[in-house]
């Protein structure tokens, strides 16, 4: 069981103070494995705070980061599965699922997660999974109306992904779960388990 | 963080603290302007859901007058200078206000962005990313007439076929095709012009091939190919009558024979991009229906 916390588009301090404090208090350290964030942190002091609740942190560039050298992409391999990351805002048309799953194809990765949208989704299709933990902390965007803060666990198992996804809906943390597996290494392709 | 309900004190509030920024000096502005304009940004949407104007006090709280507020504090970045936080600040006011169906008000916002890149990002790296932002935020507009419209997308199109560096032309021009096809109900479906914005990428990514042969020895890897393949694609998918499906096959062809070429170098990564790509052929093809037959002439 390994766990993963995917989140970002945090847009600390321009946009949010920080993280709501009921998500604050369930992210305590030691308990993740590996942290993705998919950019716009976009301060060091966030930077600072997500390497003490794992050390094993992967970040990629946000238009709006203070810090220019993250890259622009970013693969790792977890257990069976192959995880791509980008902050998405470099692919147009922004939040298009078809063009997110050609970077996917390009990344050659089962699971993609992009954000910029500040919108949670999670998409299955026959060549993997899409994730966007939206914004951990509501930040206004101009393609989301009404953002409520999010963000993905997910739970890496062998051939099999439990995604949880965290939500503040007015002021109460609500939790949904999407399991997916995969079939065979050589097909590429998973498949939902309801 | 600024807040309060009542939308004619928070616009005092964001008023006052407007006036005191302002003399914050070039250290402080980068940090200062930026939350006071998504403040700002909030109340705009705010207002948008209320019907009718706010009249009264000394200032009307109105989103005309709030961007117009927006135009000169951003503005003000110009001392520090920070042309790139400005350009992005410029796009999100240009969506806003687009939002608010002001069509002057968000040309004159791109209109900004457009100066600030033409004269003041000179990096390389930083005129991809920016380009890309202009691009990504024109497309969601829905607020232009034809007139306006073109005259941008004309602008973003020019300006990312001169952007330096070949391979980054290349995804520039292809990102520009999705400003001639918007997916809405009443979005711009031009087929013609997204074609032209394709092959004329497809003709970047041979310039490019050919300069690397003639520099290095060899050519480069075929991943620009690969993505101009995948682009085709989703047009194909979209129901663009330009893109046939001979054109798909002749892009299939072109990039096994590059890939086969002794002058090619091997790469893994286009590789694998490639034959995820004939899979993902593939698997449509076998769905059946209105997708499989589309894709029946394509051999894979």
């Amino acid at each position: 069981m390994v766990l993963v916390l995917a989140l970002g588009d945090l847009h600390i301090p321009q946009r949010a103070p920080d993280l709501p404090a009921k998500f604050k208090s369930m992210l305590v350290p030691g308990k993740i494995q590996h942290i993705i964030c998919t950019g716009n942190l976009c301060i060091k002091e966030v930077h600072d705070y997500l390497k003490t609740l794992c050390p094993d942190l992967h970040i990629t560039r946000g238009e709006y980061d203070e810090e220019t050298r993250y890259p622009e992409t970013k693969i790792l391999t977890i257990g069976q599965f192959k995880l791509g990351l980008c902050h998405g805002h470099q692919v147009i048309p922004w939040g298009d699922l078809d063009s997110l799953t050609m970077l996917q194809r390009q990344l050659d990765v089962d699971i993609l997660v992009t954000g910029h949208t500040h919108q949670f989704t999670a998409y299955k299709h026959e060549g993997g999974v899409v994730i966007n933990p939206g914004s951990a902390t509501g930040a206004y965007s101009s393609i989301t109306y009404d953002v409520n803060p999010s963000f993905v666990l997910m739970d890496i198992d062998g051939v099999r992904v439990v995604v949880y996804v965290y939500e503040l809906i007015d002021g109460e943390v609500k939790v949904d779960k999407i399991d997916f597996k995969k079939t065979t290494t050589a097909t590429h392709s998973l498949t939902k388990n309801t | 963080m600024l807040h309060n309900d009542d939308p004619e004190e928070m616009l005092k509030i964001i008023c006052t603290v407007r006036k005191h920024i302002m003399t914050g000096g070039p250290k402080r502005l980068p940090f200062t302007v930026p939350s006071l304009v998504f403040s700002a940004l909030r109340l705009v949407r705010q207002l948008q859901g209320q019907d009718g104007d706010v009249i009264g006090g000394e200032v009307p709280a109105t989103p005309k007058k709030i961007f117009q507020l927006l135009n000169q504090t951003i503005e003000a970045l110009s001392t520090v200078p920070a042309p790139e936080l400005a350009l992005r600040l410029y796009l999100q006011c240009a969506e806003a206000a687009s939002d608010c169906d002001l069509e002057p008000v968000a040309y004159e916002f791109f209109t900004q962005a457009f100066i600030l890149y033409e004269e003041e990002i000179a990096d390389s790296k930083a005129q991809f990313t920016a380009i890309h932002l202009i691009i990504g935020t024109l497309q969601r507009m829905n607020v232009f007439g034809i007139e306006n419209r073109d005259t941008l997308t004309h602008k973003a199109t020019g300006y990312s076929a001169k952007l330096l560096k070949k391979p980054d032309q290349c995804r520039a021009v292809y990102a520009c095709s999705h400003l001639f096809w918007v997916d809405d109900q009443d979005g711009i479906k031009d087929g013609e012009r997204v074609l032209l914005c394709l092959k004329r990428s497809l003709r970047i990514a041979n310039a490019a091939q050919q300069m690397a042969s003639a520099t290095r020895g060899s050519s480069g890897p075929v991943t620009l190919f690969v993505e101009i393949l995948n682009k085709y694609i989703y047009f194909f998918e979209k129901g663009n009558p330009q893109i046939t499906s001979a054109a798909i096959q002749g892009l299939i062809e072109l990039i096994t024979t590059e890939m086969q070429s002794d002058s090619t170098t091997p790469d893994p990564a286009s590789d694998a991009f490639f034959a995820s790509t004939l899979r993902y052929i593939q698997f449509q093809k076998q769905k059946g229906g209105v997708m499989g037959e589309k894709y029946e002439s394509v051999k894979v």
